[in-house]
């Protein structure tokens, strides 16, 4: 594997890629790679017919692919690479993609499903129980993300992205134990962590939390929901999401 | 060229009026992986190279905006 320090090389890689019709599953943009590469985190490993880029992570890498032709041979991956795809029904090319990559040896963890709320201007009541973190609270609002999300298939925020996301007033807490966590896109808002301490649960925290980011912001809300778990999809359609048709299949490589 | 490039959208997302719409990206009516498909069609097509820098909302939100990129990029 090569790890990449100049934007342009990868840059020129990924244009001869589409080039070629390739598959992929990276949609980073610019601003993310340079942020990537200057943590030293990019790493590839090319061939005729396929581009690897890895992303380091504390546990693991984030795999993403530009498949064109013959599969590559995946022994060169480092333990634990996590790959994952989205796409919807309609998308052939990316399902057969993610078929091969379990053909290859990837097994498939779970699928997720977006959902989606268009932007709402009502004015939601907010619980007083709900305030936006502090720096202070960053020891607190890593333990409980890292308690209820997996660090390899999570998204876990970095420790420099989670203290921007608390600057930014982007974690919310409930101070009977619950976080809420999202991030800002130029057309979206995307919903990242929702999470409650154990013996919080069953009390509608994750409800006024999500109550609360609503009363936030004025455009559209995403949210990834790991398919089959019907207490978080509760919550988001009881606040008016609904599955728009986008899914991911979430791989590991062991 | 613009009719080509109506062409290429319509085949990439046919359910989306590409004539009309001029906030594709910013109403969610084209997703990110429909433009690396829109990227990779015009690259092939009107001979052009599109990068990684180009990849902006503004780029991509109306058929006007794509033709745009696409002729700046043949100048």
């Amino acid at each position: 594997m090569k790890k990449i320090t100049d934007y342009s090389e990868l840059s020129t890689k990924i244009m001869s890629c589409l080039k070629n019709k390739a598959i992929t599953n990276f949609y980073l943009s610019k601003d993310e790679i340079l942020s990537e590469i200057s943590a030293e985190h990019i790493y590839i490993e090319e061939n005729d017919s396929s581009l690897i880029i890895l992303r380091k992570r504390e546990t693991h890498y984030s795999m993403y692919y530009y498949l064109w032709g013959e599969f590559p041979d995946f022994s060169f991956l480092p333990a634990m690479a996590v790959a994952e795809t989205a796409m919807r029904e309609k998308d052939t090319a990316l399902k057969e993609a993610d078929e091969l990559l379990v053909s290859a040896g990837f097994c498939r963890e779970f699928m997720r499903n977006r959902m989606s709320r268009p932007a709402d201007i009502s004015n939601n009541q907010v619980s007083p129980r709900i305030r936006t973190a502090e720096k202070s609270d960053f020891d607190g609002a890593k333990q409980l993300l890292y308690n209820n999300f997996s660090s390899l298939t999570g998204c876990l925020p970095s420790d420099d992205s989670l203290m921007t996301a608390i600057g930014e007033k982007r974690i919310l807490l409930h101070d009977s134990g619950g976080l809420l966590h999202f991030e800002k896109t130029k057309t979206a808002y995307e919903l990242r962590h929702l999470c409650t301490n154990e013996n919080a649960r069953g009390k509608g925290i994750g409800g006024e939390l999500v109550a609360a980011y609503h009363s936030m912001i004025d455009k559209k809300s995403v949210v990834w929901v790991r398919d089959g778990y019907a207490p978080a999809e509760k919550i988001y359609i009881n606040n008016g999401y609904t599955r728009d048709g986008m899914y991911s299949s979430v791989l590991i490589y062991k | 060229m613009k009719e080509k490039l109506l062409k290429i959208l319509t085949d990439i997302c046919p359910d989306v009026d590409f004539e009309t719409e001029t906030s594709l990206v910013d109403d969610g009516l084209i997703e990110s992986l429909d433009i690396v498909a829109i990227v990779t069609e015009i690259m092939a097509e009107f001979d052009v190279e599109i990068n990684v820098d180009d990849l902006l909302p503004e780029n991509f939100n109306s058929a006007d905006a794509i033709l745009e990129l696409i002729e700046s990029k043949k100048n």
